[in-house]
């Protein structure tokens, strides 16, 4: 299975998880995904979730004042948004487990 | 494309681009889709002297990838299309498929091969050439056609049009064929 299939499912828990300590702007959190080793995410599936969480109420936004040109929007994580990313962050937990059994590869477990 | 424009008319041509893919899509999620786009596209433009379309890919593809990633459906759903797409799967079903579509999907090579030996045949029959020669054009015709077949989705506009003119002119001489050929009980030479 390529990543970009496996990318699919758990796109919206990568979103959350780069927002969950700092707020972002479109560009900077696709970059933060990329940083942390997605470097295969589409810019159009980023901008799509952030859409998508937002109209589920799980992301609100707000405009700063930038020096260089025109203001930016950025995401930040709502309270729903915090309880969403927990509950997948445990579902994941608990997927990536279920795969080592069956990889029998005691490393895929390693998730925290 | 982009070498003649400016990076802002690069920016304003792929927001065009996008908004005319979603045209389907319903005003209020358009504009809400789109909203982020031009701040996005300016800063991948900042970032590397590459055209817009080097970058992120094609503005349909695009556009195709921001709705299946929102959850927004992109297909107008007016009464004949759903009617259609229930048909589709129906047939389909009854087949074996899903959908009908994947069937003729599935047989698109086979038309490919069935057309070029179909012009190779009636071009060289047609002038009287002997058997041998119009076997040959058969299988020339045939090996033609598959490349052209799977080189047509890089066709401008134009060569496409052209592609499905001449299938449906080779689909309606191939059903007279059949028609007569089957009602004279004579077989083609091959």
């Amino acid at each position: 299975m390529e990543t970009t299939q496996l990318l699919k499912g758990v796109l919206d828990l990568a979103v959350l998880a780069v927002l969950r300590d700092d707020d972002g702007y479109g560009y900077d959190i696709l970059r933060r995904l990329r940083a942390a080793g997605l470097d295969e995410v589409g810019d159009a599936s980023v901008y799509g979730t952030l859409r998508r969480l937002y109209r589920a109420g799980c992301l609100t936004t707000y405009f700063v004042e930038s020096p260089e040109g025109p203001q930016r929007k950025y995401y930040a994580l709502t309270t729903a948004g915090r309880t969403q990313l927990d509950n997948s962050q445990r579902a994941w937990g608990r997927f990536a487990a279920a795969m080592g059994e069956l990889l029998d590869d005691k490393e895929a477990v390693d998730v925290r | 494309m982009s070498a003649s424009l400016t990076r802002a008319e690069e920016v304003d041509w792929y927001v065009t681009q996008v908004r005319d893919a979603l045209a389907t899509v319903p005003e209020h999620l358009r504009d809400d889709l789109l909203d982020d786009l031009p701040t996005h596209l300016a800063e991948v433009a900042a970032s590397s002297a590459d055209s817009l379309e080097s970058q992120l890919g094609p503005p349909d593809a695009y556009a195709a990838e921001l709705c299946s990633s929102a959850g927004v459906e992109r297909v107008r759903s007016g009464v004949l299309h759903q009617w259609l797409t229930w048909l589709d799967s129906r047939v389909g079903r009854w087949l074996g498929y899903h959908r009908f579509t994947e069937l003729l999907i599935a047989l698109t090579p086979a038309w490919w091969i069935a057309r070029g030996a179909l012009i190779g045949i009636v071009g060289t029959f047609g002038l009287s050439m002997p058997d041998p020669i119009v076997r040959l054009a058969a299988l020339i015709g045939a090996v033609v056609s598959v490349r052209v077949g799977r080189a047509t989705p890089r066709f401008p506009t134009w060569g496409r049009v052209l592609v499905v003119a001449v299938n449906v002119a080779l689909a309606i001489l191939l059903v007279r064929f059949g028609l007569y050929y089957s009602s004279e009980e004579m077989w083609l030479p091959l």
